[in-house]
């Protein structure tokens, strides 16, 4: 009588053990079902310049010579639709100056950039799209024959001239900024000759 | 032996104090670099009139050296279609830049550190409800002993700022015509989405292309701002890359929450080479028995 007891009670856990661990299961799993992962990704935009000052060094002759230097601006940025960079004077100095003396602003601008002319400088990016420039690749020279290559003046500081425009987001992109000087023996040597100018990137709307 | 170690050794201490010189000076041309970055790049805010909320920005020096900063605010519109950014007040609106107050003006950020500027946005009472912008700029400041072309590094955090209250919203998608023949390269399928209303809105684009069986073969999806009382094109281009073909231009976008479809567009493509290959193929398929039958006709006559 007492076996049949016993049997009849471990029969019986069996299913309750059962219920039990189909209850502990299904709870395991309910909790799986409801994890879930959010994540929230900031906007940024950097801009990264290699040395912070470009130096555009010649020696004149009589006839004149170029020098040609580039400064490498890289942005990044992951705004899905890109970035827009702009260039202007930091100062109300639109000449490179040293004491008394200055290298005078081209008179080529974005939309109409023209060949140096003596004793002035300019800038330029080689594109076939942003103003007048053209995709003519210009490449640095020291004290080279002036050139038909075309540059602008620096534009003033509430007039910034863009450009590059991006319509995606952007690792390490980078716009060489070329800045020519052609000089003769009419402009007094000095070593100082100074112009400071702002890059200046805004992530597009 | 220890003669030659003697005779070596001022010439290896040379040698060690070059190397260390190089070194040193190879580092501080690294630390000139000047990497600035903000986040965020862009803030949306909504606040009623008289009220204020507050921010930070935080800035971020990703070089080895520390730099001064200027910070500083600015109106902010856009120019064209291809929303060219200008940092000028437009006439007879309000200089929101002006709401902007920052914790600080100028400060210094050490190499490899991130310093966080708080700043609040205070509307008067009187602004009328609707979509205000202005930009807040952190600039680089170099030292007053560089020469030749110095460079400052400006980014900008753009301020959308909503005044609440009772606003027109309202605006319109239109598509380029497409061509119903194309032959090679690129198909632009941009649209252009303007804005009446009094403030900006987020569209939504979605262009698809589908081939003759309806199967997609192009899509691609934009989330772009839509300033008030402007118009701005978001280009696009799709490339077939079958020889022949026939697809169908599907464009929708939300116009101020309002999704808005364009009729649907059909192009035929095919490839020049193809084209010119099937009218030698009919020229020799008709040509052929034509000729024959002039032979024929020339040889029974005879």
């Amino acid at each position: 009588m007492n076996q049949l007891i016993r049997k009849v009670a471990v029969i019986s856990t069996v299913p309750v053990l059962a219920i039990a661990l189909v209850a502990i299961v299904s709870s395991l799993q309910v909790s799986a079902v409801t994890t879930s992962v959010n994540s929230s990704i900031g906007s940024i935009i950097s801009v990264f310049t290699s040395s912070g000052t470009v130096a555009v060094n010649a020696t004149p002759s009589a006839v004149g010579v170029q020098t040609i230097a580039n400064d490498v601006v890289t942005i990044s940025t992951n705004n899905a639709s890109g970035y827009t960079l702009k260039l202007a004077e930091t100062t109300a100095s639109s000449a490179l100056v040293s004491g008394g003396n200055s290298i005078v602003a081209s008179a080529g601008t974005l939309a109409a950039p023209i060949a140096q002319a003596l004793n002035t400088w300019g800038y330029r990016v080689d594109s076939a799209t942003i103003g007048g420039f053209g995709a003519t690749t210009t490449s640095p020279v020291s004290n080279a024959a002036i050139g038909t290559i075309k540059f602008a003046g620096v534009p003033a500081t509430a007039s910034p001239d863009t450009i590059k425009v991006t319509s995606a987001t952007a690792t390490n992109d980078t716009t060489n900024v070329f800045y020519g000087v052609a000089v003769n023996t009419a402009t007094p040597s000095g070593a100082a000759y100074t112009n400071s100018i702002t890059y200046t990137a805004v992530t597009n709307p | 032996m220890p003669h030659c170690f003697r005779r070596l050794f001022p010439l290896f201490i040379i040698g060690i104090a070059i190397l260390a010189s190089g070194s040193a000076s190879a580092h501080a041309e690294a630390g000139k670099s000047q990497v600035i970055t903000v986040t965020p790049s862009s803030t949306d805010v909504s606040i009623d009139p008289g009220g204020g909320v507050s921010k930070s920005i935080d800035i971020i020096n990703g070089g080895e050296s520390a730099f001064a900063i200027a910070l500083s605010t600015s109106p902010y519109h856009v120019t064209g279609e291809e929303y060219d950014p200008q940092f000028t007040q437009l006439p007879g609106t309000v200089d929101a830049s002006e709401w902007v107050h920052l914790s600080t003006k100028s400060t210094t950020v050490a190499g490899n550190n991130t310093l966080t500027v708080p700043y609040t946005i205070d509307v008067p009472k009187n602004a009328a409800p609707g979509g205000y912008y202005a930009v807040l700029f952190a600039e680089t400041r170099t030292d007053n002993t560089q020469t030749g072309v110095v460079s400052h590094n400006k980014v900008g955090n753009i301020l959308y700022i909503t005044v609440n209250g009772a606003v027109k919203s309202g605006g319109n998608l239109t598509g380029y015509k497409l061509p119903l023949l194309h032959f090679v390269g690129p198909i632009p399928i941009g649209t252009k989405v303007s804005n009446s209303g009094g403030t900006h809105f987020i569209t939504n684009i979605t262009y698809t292309v589908t081939d003759f069986k309806g199967n997609t073969v192009f899509k691609a999806t934009f989330d772009r701002y839509i300033l008030p009382q402007t118009e701005r094109e978001i280009k696009s281009s799709f490339t077939p890359q079958a020889a022949v073909g026939l697809y169908t231009v599907h464009r929708s976008a939300t116009v101020a929450g309002v999704l808005k479809t364009l009729p649907d567009q059909k192009i035929f493509v095919i490839n020049p080479a193809l084209l010119v290959a099937i009218t030698f193929l009919l020229g020799i398929l008709i040509g052929l028995p034509l000729q024959r039958a002039r032979q024929r006709r020339r040889s029974k006559e005879t």
